[in-house]
Order: structure tokens, then sequence, then C-alpha cells
């Protein structure tokens, strides 16, 4: 058994200090250890060693390396004789899911093994958010600050924003899997699969390295604010119901996509679709059903679209598709037909697809129509080619139903 | 809440031996799957005394060997049952009363379930094998359980 003990160092002054059992074999240990900076921490190896020593003295944080044989064992053992410890699970990436299915709510916080400076003494003494200290932002200028909080719209934005202010400091760092970098810089708070890494034959300068204190103490708040903003705009342009964009945000992507094709002569053909007499399904089978039936066409439009195809929905039970790609046009190209096929595509899965809602007796009476519009023959603005769609789809409820039909096509 | 308590470790949980709680309803029987949370019930402060530690020897490997001795020191009695474990020594053994599973219920009945006298300071457990009453008869367990003990 190994066991190193520092002192408590308690004044009037001074807050008292967390105490820590770091439970750990080698190598492991001998890297976290450096990493409890000045805490007080008592440093046992053998697992039964530990539990006799938890059975007598209590500790405000126990910290465990993995992996090891029964894990959870252990660690619903340490619970039972250490309730009120904050326990802390270290281990590698390939480590970390297995870890995280067996004992899930066992442990307070996983953390990526190897740590990044200052983050273990972090986690310990808040028991909250990595780098959340009381430590003056000194390195930080206030534009500085500044670029990084106008960066929290999203996370991709504010790990760019990280990137430049290093690159400020003349510094290259980059964001990688955490497998693939031994020496992390710091962990991305929002995402502990990625971490902040030194570019091919960088040094820190001594700025920079002050600087990068300081963005460990602040990374993890501005990740949240980062994440309820993407949250936030989530919500703000999908439809809740089946997941795909509202009316307004199709109206903002349509329109610039058609900027852009206008410039630079890309294909665009718009369909506007809706479920054949869906309205009788509601009363037959109930809004909830109705509700299904909604979720389960969206999923079918999504699997026979383009990841850049835009789909919405912009009614009661009508959706609307921007096909669009970057080949340019030519005078002999004709986009829409190749969209007449996907889109026939579509009504075909539905009109054989089995919806639970329906019951067994309902496969194949469940039907859609739908109308196509090209750029910019039909029109040349989303309010034009969704008119357009419009007449196409009327047409296509005129002639039967069941039917997809091109801006007039007899 | 009863006064005694049964410490069962088997990776089985409570699948080995389901009826024990029911049988023996003035018994607490805790049943673990991992050596540490059978040493961690031993170490526990807990209003029932610990009279018993039941090890389902599919459960003891080399890691688990100083649980017989924090159960030693804690005055526990050791119960073992199943097939014994390689590397497991004599010097493991002692004083661990060996049962097939179905003896279970009546081994832990013939515990003494009146309230322990205090351990003299100092004093070692006494550590020798059972006599007469003790249920080490590999025979009648291979009969039970079609195990070799």
């Amino acid at each position: 058994m190994t066991t190193v003990d520092r002192p408590t160092m308690v004044s009037d002054e001074t807050p008292m200090e967390k105490t820590v059992l770091l439970l750990s074999d080698e190598p492991m240990g001998k890297e976290l250890l450096p990493e409890l900076d000045k805490l007080p921490v008592h440093v046992i190896e053998e697992p039964y060693a530990a539990l006799k020593h938890l059975a007598e003295t209590q500790y405000d944080a126990v910290i465990l390396t993995a992996p090891r044989t029964e894990f959870a064992g252990l660690g619903r053992a340490i619970r039972r004789l250490s309730g009120e410890a904050a326990l802390l699970a270290f281990a590698r990436a390939d480590d970390q899911a297995a870890l995280r299915e067996s004992c899930d709510e066992l442990i307070d916080r996983y953390c990526l093994f190897p740590p990044t400076r200052g983050e273990v003494s972090s986690l310990v003494r808040e028991f909250g958010p990595p780098g959340a200290t009381e430590e003056p932002l000194k390195a930080l200028k206030a534009t500085e600050l500044e670029a990084l909080m106008l960066a929290t719209q999203n996370i991709t934005a504010l790990e760019n924003a990280v990137i430049d202010l290093f690159a400020s400091h003349e510094v290259e760092v980059r964001w990688v899997d955490a497998d693939s970098e031994p020496k992390p810089l710091l962990k991305c708070p929002a995402n502990p699969g990625r971490v902040l890494a030194l570019g091919a034959d960088q040094e820190l300068t001594d700025s920079a390295d002050a600087m990068l204190d300081n963005v460990f103490q602040m990374l993890p708040g501005l990740m949240r604010i980062a994440g309820r903003c993407e949250s936030l705009h989530r919500l703000a342009i999908t439809d809740h119901l089946t997941g795909a964009y509202n009316r307004r945000y199709f109206y903002h992507l349509t329109s610039h996509v058609l900027s852009q094709s206008q410039e630079e002569s890309f294909r665009a053909t718009l369909l506007l679709y809706d479920i054949d007499n869906f309205k009788q399904y509601n009363d037959q089978y109930g809004h909830a059903a109705g509700d299904d039936i909604l979720r389960d066409t969206a999923r079918l439009m999504k699997q026979v679209c383009r990841e850049q195809d835009i789909v919405a929905r912009i009614g009661g039970d009508e959706f609307a598709v921007l096909f669009w790609d970057n080949e340019p046009r030519t005078p002999d190209s004709e986009p829409i037909r190749d969209i007449l096929a996907v889109a026939d595509r579509f009504r075909h899965a539905v009109e054989t697809h089995h919806f639970p809602a329906l019951g067994p007796e309902g496969k194949g009476t469940l039907t859609i129509s739908g109308g196509l519009a090209s750029f910019p023959d039909n029109g040349r603005t989303c309010l034009e080619l969704l008119q357009q769609a419009d007449q196409a789809l009327r047409d296509a409820k005129a002639a039967g139903k069941n039917a997809i039909r091109l801006l007039g096509q007899t | 809440m009863a006064a005694h308590r049964v410490v069962i470790l088997s990776p089985q949980g409570r699948s080995l031996c389901p009826s024990l709680g029911m049988m023996l309803p003035n018994v607490d029987c805790e049943f673990v799957t991992s050596g540490y949370e059978a040493a961690a019930e031993l170490l526990a402060l807990s209003e029932a005394t610990t009279r018993a530690l039941v090890i389902d020897f599919q459960a003891l490997n080399d890691h688990h060997l100083p649980l017989l001795n924090i159960a030693r020191e804690q005055g526990v009695e050791l119960m073992g049952v199943g097939a014994f474990p390689p590397g497991l020594s004599s010097e493991h053994l002692s004083g661990m009363r060996l049962l097939g599973v179905k003896d279970l219920p009546k081994a832990i009945e013939s515990l003494d379930l009146s309230p322990p006298a205090a351990p003299s300071a100092g004093s070692d457990v006494q550590l020798t094998p059972k006599g007469q009453d003790a249920q080490f008869a590999p025979e009648a367990a291979q009969e039970q359980e079609g195990k070799v003990l």
C-alpha cells in the first residue's frame, strides 16, 4: 500500500480544503497525484485497504481509476461506506463507454485520463464544472474576453474562437479526438471526447501558457452558454412534433439557397405535399395517431432526401421540401424530372409503409399528394415557388390524389 | 428490523438461495455480488450485528482474499458454498464452514443469534475449524449440489 498524506492547512481566512482519497495503482495514480495540487490527499492502491480506511475516515471526494476488476462493485462498496463523498472516476477514452454503461448512476463525474492541468483539483474543490475557480483572469485582455463571449452562439463558434485566441499569441492549436492526443491542453467541457491540442512542432509561449489557465477557468461556463444558445436556436427553427424545420426557417433557408442559386446557377426544386384525407384519420383514429402519422411521414421523407435538402412542416399536414444541389444548370438539364422520380419514390414509400397508429388493417390506405415547382422557371422566390407548387398539388388532388404532379402537367 | 444479519456473496445474488429470507424471518440476509460490497457490509455501521459471511466460491479470486481477513477481524463466521476456486489454500479456509447451498438455512439458523458478547481488547478471534456441527462434508455436498468441494 502506498500512502501519501499531505497535512491540511486550515486557518480562519481560508476555507477548509477538501479531503481526497485516491484509490489508484501505478501508473495512473502517479500521474494524478501532481494534479491534486496542494489538496490533502491520501493514496491507497489496494481496494480492501481503502475500504477499511473509508470505514474509519470520511473524505469529501474519492477518486477511482479504471479499468479495474469489479469496478461497479467497488464503487457500490465505496458508496456504502462513504455515501456523502463525491465519487470521481478517471478512465481512458477506450474504457469510458463500458464504465458508463455498467455504473452510470454510481459515479458523480467521469473524467478522461490523462487529466489536463488543474482539472482534478478543480473538480474536487468545486465538485462543479472543471475550471470554475475564483482565480483572477490576469492573462486575458478585455478584447479577447469579448471575442470569446461573442462566440457563445454555438459550440463550434466557441471552439473556433479559442483557436483564434491562441493564434493571436502565435501558437497554433486545434481541437482533436481525445484518443489521438496523449497530452491535451484541455478538454472540451461540452464534449469530453474532444480535446485542445498543440499543433505540430508548437510550444506554449509564456503568454499563451498564462492564457491557457484563464481559458481553462472560463471555458466550462462559456460552453454551457453556447450549449443553451444552440438548444434555443434548435427550438426556434424546428417543428417540435416532427423534428423538421418550421415554416419560418424554411422561408429563411430557402431564400438563402435561392439567392445563391441565382448567383451560381444552382439547381433547385420545391416539393409541396400533404396527406390525403388527413382529417379523416384524425377523426377516426384520434389526434395522437394523427401525430404519429405526421412523424412517420417526415421520417420517411428525410430518408429519401439528401443531407443538404431542406424538409419543413409548414402547416397542419402540409410539408415543403427544397431539393437543391450545386451542379450548374445547363440548357438541356431537367433537374425537375430527377426530383419527380425522388418525390414519386417517397409517395410510393408512404403508400406501402405500415403505420402502427392505423393498425394492421391500415396498411396501404394512407397516401400523399404533392406538387413540384422548379427554380427559376416556375418562380424566383420562395413564396412564388410555394404558390406554384401549391397549384400543382391542387391539380394532383383534382386528378384523384396519391400522385406527384409537375406544374402544368396534364 | 432483524437484529442479526448475514452477508451473502455470490455472483448470482439472491438467486443463489431465493427463499432464504422467507425461511429466516429473524435474520437480515444481505445479498451482494462483489467481494468489495461484502467487505463494505461488514465494515459499515449497522443496527444489526453481522453474524456470518456466506461466500459462493465462484465470487472468490485472488483479488478478494483480503475479504476473508476482514471477516475474521470482525469476528464474523465464514461459510463457503460451491466448488473451490483454484489457488485457495488451507490457510484461507481456516475456520470456514463448507456447505452445500441447500444446507445454508439450517447452518444460519444454527448460529448463535443471541446478542454477541463484546470481544475483549486484543484477543484474537478463534479460527479453529468447526467440530461436529460443521458441514465440512465434501461427499454430502457433492450429493446435494453435484459440485466438488
